[in-house]
């Protein structure tokens, strides 16, 4: 027996248990896992079925295949009584303040961003340690105040009001997070930039800009994201039947019903989600970063 | 032109609406707070009133019960079954796929917009035998269907919010776990460290920071916020599962006590700006500041 | 365009990166700035190009003080270390960056953009991003752009870093062939010693933000003003011992720990001062017993291909030297050396400055004779 097969049985020998120990300790992770998240997969496998079907046995399973819970695509729901607005309108309004409110607090955040990151001036770190204080602060316990501003400003009940009011509570978070992006763009293509002819705002907006792009984007999603799911403030600080929502369209379903009609329900919370599915698919990636900058919802 | 004038003038839209929408709030706040301005909105000084109103109001305890209630274990909830998904999603499942699709699917509650979101819970607790719950029991108990919703409004909400939070702690603690290098997991291994060993060792250290600013961060959001319950309950039956804040915006908003509900939340902002402060320490704040290369 | 800096020091919060800089550069010279890292190097281009503005005294170009004159005034081109390309736009995009920025119609912007990519013979790969190329590549599209404007002076901050060793060598050659045929003021920071023998007209040596030498590469190899010249330039370094001087009639002996040895010139310093003696590697010979100074017993053979590196110990001091391949040499062998004594420094202990050579060769001596190239 030479030195090098006395070398090697060693961990030959060893790794088999070790395989198997892990192995055993992996698929109980995913066991456990899986039983944990399955809630979370029957509520919305359930959103799913129950919005195409007319009945379910045991609260899950379909009984029978049907459109007419997507009815109010076509016609004007009746919630008890009252005729509720066309869900194209409230859908229309509903990318009206998502949309506006993307852009309002995408130009602001970026330009701040910029400032705080890239630009000396008096005050700033006065301003970073705000940025992340507002950030953190709960805006919602000023509610009652902010009614107040809204209303002596003229914009009680108007998307308008709701829209400036969300870009304030968004922009510290989207300035902060784009911060980030504008901190790793090398100062040397600035500099290229400034020696090249550029001034300030020329080297900002030609060359600095495309640089944060995925930055933009980021915040452009989360924005939009947070501007079609937003209720609260839509449910305070709104009231006519022309301003509304996909939101309070759906919490009117909800909340006017006696004998909930899920099917209804379902297929009109699906209609809600649908962009909301479509961005969950298409960009995780940005919408984990986002949440790592603190979301703030509870 | 002097240096500062740019930059000032491309934080302005910045400045504006926080000026318009935190500033002046949290002083109008604190100014309505002393007066018992209603439907008919005039400023009304009544001194110290709102706050002995508060301190004498039949729901006082019920409702600081509540939030005591509600905030301690939805917290528990935020951290430690975060940490649990985060865990298991990123430490004990190697595979970078699997690890992900579970994670993934935790996000799926926080990106649900709120009104849906608690559309599937109330199918869950449907009063009724068509509800989730009461499917499941009388199936294994055979019980009779409960109104969920009536007979337990403080667990129903708990778990809600619980389930929410949830997903922002996995997300920190799991990217926390992930920044830590492989190696130091097979060393430990070679070592024969046991599994507490590397979990109080390893892992403990490098989330202590990340659990300690979730915490932080979900109670200043737990005190103050509603969104879930004004959906889910509205704070009932009666005052059974009404918090603080919420109770502060059915003043406001329902009984139209601008004054009352003023005080009220007045109480909440004085705390959120204490824990803003505690956040504020606990973020790594100068790695934050670079200062300006271009003179 | 001369180029000035008068007294020049720039403070970043509580550390002094330049103090007190005062040089000339001509029109048309090459010059390397070379130096340790961090002592102030980028720093100086930096305020050259006007992206940090001086704390005290004054840049000129020409005779006009420029300390506030901003960047995009400055008619500069400018290559970093990394090249900072735009990585969003072509390569044709960004020689003509420059251009576009002067508002020149787009037709003959991209017909000038062309011109220079094809004076540093990119003119292939104009559609590409700047991901899409080599090392070399991206740093001539970072030149191209930096000569396409015509600059009056053109900086380079370590622009070879982050090639090869060959390719350093080729772009180096044409590097240097370009700026002679533009006649373009170029200031050029390195670290690479050989690199700046190799291309500049006149080299400034800095340490902890001063000059130390501004000279020719000959003149700096050759009399180097104290020992830190001495001892960054040259590879392998040169050898330090140390000795002191005893006065004795027409010359002096310098006297070390186990040699000393008669030089046929004189100082005006005191007797027995202490000091220190520099003796390049290749200045010191392999002699016999009887006609060696120096004493040593080998403790390292280095084969170099021509020639043969050897380290050895004169009691406790290292000494290196140089030895044909024919010497049949061993470790542990104790061998005896003789100096060039045309060759040696001798260094004053106290101050590093050099005490032979220093009064011989004066600043404005070495400038006249290179003066504009
Ligand atoms: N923006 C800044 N703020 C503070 N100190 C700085 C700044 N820029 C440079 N320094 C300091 O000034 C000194 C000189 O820096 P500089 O970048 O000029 O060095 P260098 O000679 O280019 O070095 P290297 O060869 O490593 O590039 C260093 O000590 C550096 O730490
Ligand atoms: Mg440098």
């Amino acid at each position: 027996m030479d030195i090098g097969s006395n070398v090697t049985p060693a961990p030959k020998m060893k790794s088999p248990t070790l395989l198997r120990k892990s192995h055993r300790k992996i698929i109980i992770s995913y066991i456990i896992l899986t039983f944990l998240s399955l809630p979370l997969f029957f509520m919305y496998l359930w959103l799913f079925l129950s919005s195409i079907s007319s009945e379910m046995v045991a609260g899950i399973i379909p009984k029978q295949i049907t459109f007419e819970n997507w009815r109010f695509l076509w016609e004007n729901v009746e919630v008890g009584s009252r005729q509720l607005p066309s869900i194209w309108l409230a859908t229309w309004n509903t990318l009206l303040l998502a949309g506006g409110l993307t852009i309002i607090e995408v130009i602001i955040s970026v330009m701040a961003g910029y400032a705080l990151s890239r630009m000396e001036f008096p005050g700033r770190t006065f301003f970073l340690r705000s940025v992340i204080l507002l950030h953190a602060f709960p805006s919602v316990a000023l509610l009652i105040a902010v009614f107040y501003v809204l209303d002596t400003l003229g914009l009680i009940d108007t998307l308008w009001g709701v829209m400036l009011v969300k870009a304030a509570l968004q922009i510290p978070m989207s300035t902060y997070i784009i911060k980030g992006f504008f901190d790793d763009v090398p100062w040397d293509v600035e500099w290229s930039a400034l020696i090249d002819g550029c001034n300030r705002i020329k080297a900002w907006y030609q060359v600095v800009i495309p640089l944060v792009k995925p930055g933009i984007a980021a915040i452009s999603i989360f924005s939009f994201l947070a501007g079609w799911s937003e209720f609260l403030l839509l449910y305070t600080f709104i009231f006519d039947d022309q301003n509304i929502t996909l939101a309070t369209y759906l919490q009117k379903i909800i909340g006017d019903f006696q004998m909930v009609d899920y099917g209804l329900l379902t297929a009109a919370g699906l209609f809600y989600m649908l962009p909301v599915i479509f961005f969950f698919i298409f960009t995780q990636k940005s919408l984990m970063q986002m949440n790592m900058g603190g979301n703030k919802r509870v | 032109m002097k240096k500062w004038v740019l930059p000032y003038l491309m934080l302005t839209p910045f400045l504006l609406l926080v000026l318009l929408f935190f500033v002046t709030p949290v002083v109008i706040t604190t100014i309505m707070a002393f007066t018992n301005m209603d439907y008919s909105m005039e400023w009304n000084f009544i001194g110290l009133q709102n706050f002995e109103k508060i301190v004498s109001d039949p729901n006082f305890s019920q409702i600081v019960f509540n939030t005591f209630i509600y905030v301690g274990f939805t917290l528990l909830i935020n951290v430690f079954f975060a940490l649990l998904l985060a865990l298991l999603s990123s430490y004990y499942i190697p595979f970078e796929q699997s690890g992900l699709f579970f994670r993934a699917l935790w996000m799926l509650p926080r990106i649900t917009p709120p009104v849906v979101y608690v559309l599937l819970w109330l199918w869950i607790f449907d009063a009724s035998e068509y509800g989730l719950l009461n499917t499941l029991t009388s199936f294994f108990f055979s019980n009779d269907p409960i109104a969920w919703l009536i007979d337990h409004p403080m667990t129903a909400i708990i778990l809600v919010n619980g389930m929410v939070g949830a997903s922002f702690g996995m997300i920190i603690f799991s990217s926390a776990i992930q920044s830590i290098p492989r190696d130091l997991f097979k060393a430990a291994q070679v070592d024969g460290a046991s599994e507490w060993s590397v979990f109080k060792d390893i892992i403990l250290p490098s989330i202590k920071w990340p659990i300690m600013f979730v915490t932080v961060w979900q109670l200043l959001s737990l005190l103050t916020s509603y969104e879930y319950i004004l959906l889910l309950t509205d704070g009932g039956p009666v005052f059974e599962s009404e918090v603080w804040p919420l109770y502060s915006y059915h003043k406001a908003f329902k009984n139209l006590e601008f004054g009352y509900g003023s005080a009220l939340s007045l109480i909440l902002v004085i705390i959120a700006i204490l824990l803003t402060g505690v956040l504020l320490k606990l973020f790594k704040f100068n790695r934050m500041i670079q200062s300006s290369r271009i003179e | 365009m001369n180029i000035r800096f008068e007294q020049v020091s720039k403070q970043f919060s509580n550390h002094m990166a330049i103090s007190d800089l005062n040089f000339t550069i001509q029109d048309g010279e090459f010059v390397c700035l070379l130096g340790p890292s961090g002592c102030g190097k980028t720093t100086t281009l930096m305020m050259l190009a006007g992206l940090y503005q001086p704390t005290k005294g004054n840049i000129y170009f020409g005779d006009q003080v420029i300390n506030h004159l901003e960047p995009k005034d400055r008619n500069i081109g400018m290559v970093f270390q990394s090249y900072a390309l735009y990585p969003h736009m072509t390569v044709r995009d960004n020689i003509a960056f420059p251009l576009k920025q002067q508002k020149v119609p787009k037709k003959i912007r991209y017909g000038r953009a062309e011109k220079t990519a094809r004076l540093v013979r990119l003119e292939n790969y104009l559609d590409r991003k700047p991901s899409q190329l080599s090392g070399g590549q991206q740093q001539r599209v970072a030149l191209a752009r930096a000569l396409v404007k015509e600059p009056n002076l053109l900086l380079l901050d370590e622009p070879m870093s982050n090639l090869d060793a060959r390719l350093k060598i080729e772009m180096r050659d044409e590097l240097r062939q370009l700026q002679k045929q533009l006649k373009i003021t170029t200031i050029m920071v390195t670290h690479d010693q050989e690199e700046a023998m190799a291309m500049a007209d006149r080299i400034a040596i800095l340490d902890r933000g001063e000059i130390q030498q501004f000279d020719t590469p000959e003149q700096l190899f050759a009399y180097p003003k104290n020992v830190f010249v001495a001892r960054f330039l040259g590879n392998p370094p040169m050898n330090f011992l140390d000795a002191e001087i005893i006065h004795e009639l027409d010359g002096m002996i310098v006297h070390g720990e186990g040699y000393h040895f008669y030089l046929q010139k004189q100082l005006h310093i005191p007797n027995k001062t202490k000091i220190t003696l520099g003796i390049r590697p290749h200045d010191l010979q392999v002699v016999s017993e009887r006609r060696g100074i120096f004493s040593a017993v080998v403790t390292n053979i280095e084969h170099l291909g021509r020639e043969k590196l050897l380290s050895a110990t004169m009691g406790e001091q290292p000494i290196r030297f140089f030895v044909s391949n024919d010497q049949k040499i061993k470790y542990g062998d104790r061998i005896y050396l003789s100096p060039n004594l045309e060759a040696i420094h001798i260094f004053s202990k106290e101050t590093g400055e050099n005490l032979l050579w220093s009064r011989e060769v004066s600043y404005e001596q070495v400038e006249g004779k290179t003066g504009l190239i």
